[in-house]
């Protein structure tokens, strides 16, 4: 609880929040209350020093109308003056906390505080730098919105009311992280979300218990079913528009403050397989890309795998002309196939991770020289064979065809012991590590939904949105897998028809 | 303890994985060489008999609805007669691991991995199903959608494959050498019939709704018993008898001569790739009854207590039961068909008419 001398609070608050070079404690007389002496604090880089010049400063050295017989300060009441009048244009609040004070302070609020007054003023001031709205960085699309979400929680709340005005769309915040106490909202539509699931939600947020929460990732290794999973079983993304459509579905986002990486739970693994632009494109192309993800998805995992399974197991499958023609590149090669495999997908990852860190303007004559060294070079001095170039640029590409960043390196470690196996036993090694996978992904649940909903286990409904895309008139439900509230999303008989047909 | 669930449908896909695998090769092989080109109508035969005690089985447990076969066993005949049933159906599922494992096994040691020592593709493909083991029942039931679709792709390609190649002649006489041997002899399919009749035993108390399962099962039944039936048809119209009866493992050589076209001269590598999915169902479906089994008769209550041992004794069984392919088909022959078909049909029998005499049977559940 405050203090009603101006000078131990303020020793109290130096005390305990510091005197850094952006803390500012600036000490001031209010002509109102007979001159009594008042101090503000805030920190300097969070604060938008306007809106304290003119909806605080100003307001409070020019307001004069001091109710008859007041003459007195005394008490809480200069306080309520302030509050009853209106004198701060700006949202306020009454306290007398020192924890409010202090986390408001942390917030970017400015608080007043006046002699003799047991409570103090929070003012709403909070300005940060940051971003703009842009478009999101690895989730772009051809077609669709161009906002992506940025760091800041207000703002990315903001973006999903923009597209959202259902009355049950709800924000329930709740700090996490003793030190860092970040801002986490959970996001969901009241008349259409599961409350086992949002219980669930809420109750793995809760038992977080930690120093400090930077990014929403911290938040989504701390909550994850199966942690020690290579498979994320949660969704991230940077497009509103692909968390409004998983709201509509009724599932929960979790927003973290500083993070332009909104969480969507449940997650079922063919959601990184769908891309918000298929839902901008005509449903035939959009289930064609989806079948090319798939197929680039199986190359990704396998190409390298059936490479050395063929050229060094089962040679006798491959039609004799391609046979030959693989023959021929190999000829003078003076390691095993599963070496060169390995080998070459490894300085392939050595590449990938160098050209994250690479300044831009190196980066592109480091590729050159990579690919002609790595290329050409390796070829012409018959280290590898060119086929196995093909192989293995074709399974890099592939894996790059997956919209979801997380999935795609998650599959880059899975072909590693792939490739092992089948080095090792050939067409059972292949197998095994193929059989191993989908029980794996079997056997995993996102918040309770199976991982491959709906395909395992089947429900019809929900298949008209994995391997093909349905029109929008068909999907008359949301996905059982989701458990919503209300499964219809919509009405039948919207398929466009001419006039006359009505 | 949590019981698994699984729903009905998981359980429809499940049945003809459970029926496949074994039949459609290895069964066919030993059948052919006893009954000539009647071997696809003396299978369908086993299959009719077979449908009818599968429905017995389900019919029973649909009187005990929580509890699996051991454990209504207990009740009808006490503890020790319940218990030696157990320990029966243990041994029957061990041995039933071991033919499932060596038809797969088989097919890889024999055409794919000449050079790889035996025991080793045995511990690996042990260590597979243990892991589907460990996954649990659910998981298994969930991989048995994926079997079927393969097992369904394997039939498509075969046909494809081979119709050109088709000769009805061979088929010809039918009931060459007499109904009454087509008859007496469709008991060879028990070997495979009797893993689902009796895995039904323990599958039925975790189904999540029990209502229609007589139906779902029946169905089920016949979409496996048409999926094997049309492979001894076809390799008998391709390969015609005698030519099957030199083969060990006979789907084989049927597939050697399917070419899809040009570009795939060989498809037994893509063949066996799919057949691996729906083999793998039927293998870790018998390594978890037998795993079941030893633990309800033992009154063991952790899984990982079980399986560990468990799995080393099915490499020993394997092992020695595959590493002679003569060997491996006289056994299939004689004595382990006898045995499943005594099993298969003896146990709901027995069940039945002791839970008949018992006042078991009065008490009527709906919809089941």
């Amino acid at each position: 609880m405050i203090n009603e001398a101006l000078i131990v609070n303020e020793n109290f608050l130096k005390n305990k929040i510091g005197e850094s070079f952006d803390t500012k404690y600036r000490s001031l007389k209010i002509p109102a209350f007979n001159n009594a002496e008042a101090f503000i604090v805030y920190i300097s880089g969070m604060i938008d020093a306007r809106v304290i010049d003119e909806t605080i400063l100003e307001p409070l050295m020019k307001y004069s109308k001091l109710p008859q017989g007041k003459l007195q300060v005394k008490g809480a009441e200069p306080i309520s003056i302030l509050t009853e009048q209106g004198v701060f244009t700006t949202a306020l609040k009454e306290t007398r906390q020192w924890e409010e004070i202090c986390d408001a302070v942390m917030e970017g609020d400015t608080i007043l505080f006046i002699d003799q007054c047991p409570s103090a003023l929070i003012l709403t001031t909070r300005k940060y730098e940051g971003r703009t709205v842009n478009e999101p960085s690895i989730e772009s699309e051809i077609r669709g919105p161009r906002d992506g979400f940025i760091e800041n929680i207000q703002t990315n709340a903001a973006l999903i009311r923009r597209r959202i005005k259902d009355y049950s769309l709800r924000f329930d915040n709740m700090k996490i992280g003793e030190r860092t106490k970040t801002v986490v909202s959970v996001t969901y539509i009241e008349s259409l979300v599961d409350e086992a699931l949002l219980k669930e939600v809420k109750s793995r947020l809760e038992k977080i218990n930690v120093d400090g929460i930077i990014a929403s990732e911290y938040i989504q290794e701390l909550i994850e079913d199966s942690p020690f999973s290579l498979f994320p079983k949660m969704t991230n993304t940077e497009r509103p528009d692909k968390a409004c459509a998983a709201l509509l579905d009724g599932r929960v986002l979790i927003l973290v403050d500083n993070t332009p990486f909104v969480i969507i739970v449940p997650t079922v693994f063919w959601q990184f397989l769908i891309s918000s632009g298929d839902y901008y494109e005509k449903f035939y192309l959009a289930t064609f890309l989806r079948w090319v993800r798939i197929i680039a998805m199986f190359l990704s995992i396998s190409a390298s795998s059936l490479y050395v399974l063929l050229t060094s197991f089962h040679q006798e499958m491959l039609p004799t002309a391609l046979a030959l023609k693989i023959a021929e590149g190999r000829q003078g090669v003076p390691f095993p196939a599963v070496l060169e495999a390995a080998v070459m997908e490894i300085i392939l990852e050595i590449m990938k991770e160098a050209g994250l860190r690479l300044p831009k303007p190196i980066g592109q004559t480091i590729s050159i020289v990579g690919t002609l060294v790595i290329g050409q070079t390796a070829v012409a001095a018959g280290l590898v064979s060119s086929f196995l170039l093909i192989v293995i640029a074709v399974a890099a590409i592939s894996s790059y065809a997956i919209p979801s960043y997380t999935m795609s390196n998650a599959l880059r470690l899975v072909r590693f012991p792939i490739l092992i196996l089948t080095a090792f036993f050939g067409l059972l090694g292949y197998l095994a590590g193929i059989i191993t996978l989908l029980m794996h992904l079997m056997s995993l649940r996102s918040f309770g939904t199976p991982y491959l909903s709906p395909v395992i286990p089947f429900d019809k409904n929900g298949n008209k949105d994995v391997f093909i895309r349905t029109p929008w008139w068909k999907m008359l439900n949301r996905p059982k897998f989701v458990r919503s509230k209300d499964r219809a999303r919509q009405t039948s008989n919207l398929k466009p028809k001419p006039p006359s047909e009505k | 303890m949590t019981i698994a669930k699984i729903d009905r449908m998981q359980y429809f896909f499940m049945i003809p994985n459970l029926l496949f695998g074994k039949a459609i090769g290895i069964t066919a092989g030993v059948m052919v060489r006893k009954l000539g080109a009647d071997t696809w109508l003396s299978m369908t035969i086993g299959f009719v008999i077979g449908i009818i005690f599968m429905l017995l089985m389900v019919y029973l447990c649909s009187k005990f609805p929580d509890k699996t076969v051991i454990e209504f066993s207990k009740q009808l005949l006490g503890k020790w007669v319940g218990g030696a049933i157990g320990v029966l159906l243990a041994l029957f599922f061990i041995m039933a691991y071991a033919t499932s494992a060596n038809t797969m096994l088989l097919h890889l040691s024999e055409y794919f991995l000449q050079q790889t020592p035996f025991l080793l593709i045995c511990i690996l493909y042990i260590l597979l199903c243990m892991y589907g083991v460990f996954m649990g029942i659910e998981v298994v039931v969930r991989f048995s959608l994926v079997g079927f679709i393969m097992s369904i792709l394997i039939n498509v390609t075969m046909l494809t494959g081979t119709s050109q190649d088709l000769r009805p002649i061979n088929i010809l006489p039918l009931m060459d050498k007499g109904l009454l041997t087509d008859i007496t002899g469709s008991y060879y399919i028990f070997g495979d019939i009797s893993m689902a009749i009796l895995a039904a035993g323990f599958l039925y108390p975790m189904l999540n709704k029990k209502e229609k399962v007589r139906r779902i099962t029946f169905w089920a039944m016949v979409t496996g018993a048409c999926m094997i039936i049309v492979w001894p048809l076809f390799e008998t119209m391709v390969l015609g008898p005698d030519l099957m009866k030199q083969s060990v493992v006979v789907c084989m050589r049927q597939i050697r001569c399917a070419q899809l076209t040009k570009y795939l001269p060989r498809y037994e590598l893509i063949m066996v790739s799919f057949f691996a999915f729906g083999m793998l169902v039927q293998s870790v479906a018998m390594f978890y009854c037998a795993k079941h089994c030893i633990k309800q008769v033992a009154g063991i209550k952790k899984d990982w207590i079980m399986i560990i041992p468990l799995a080393v004794v099915l490499v020993i069984a394997t092992y020695f039961m595959g590493q002679d392919d003569n060997n491996y088909i006289d056994f299939l022959s004689f004595p382990y068909s006898q045995i499943c078909a005594a099993l298969g049909i003896g146990l709901p029998l027995f069940l039945f008419f002791t839970a008949l005499l018992r006042g078991k049977l009065k008490k009527r559940k709906k919809g089941c």
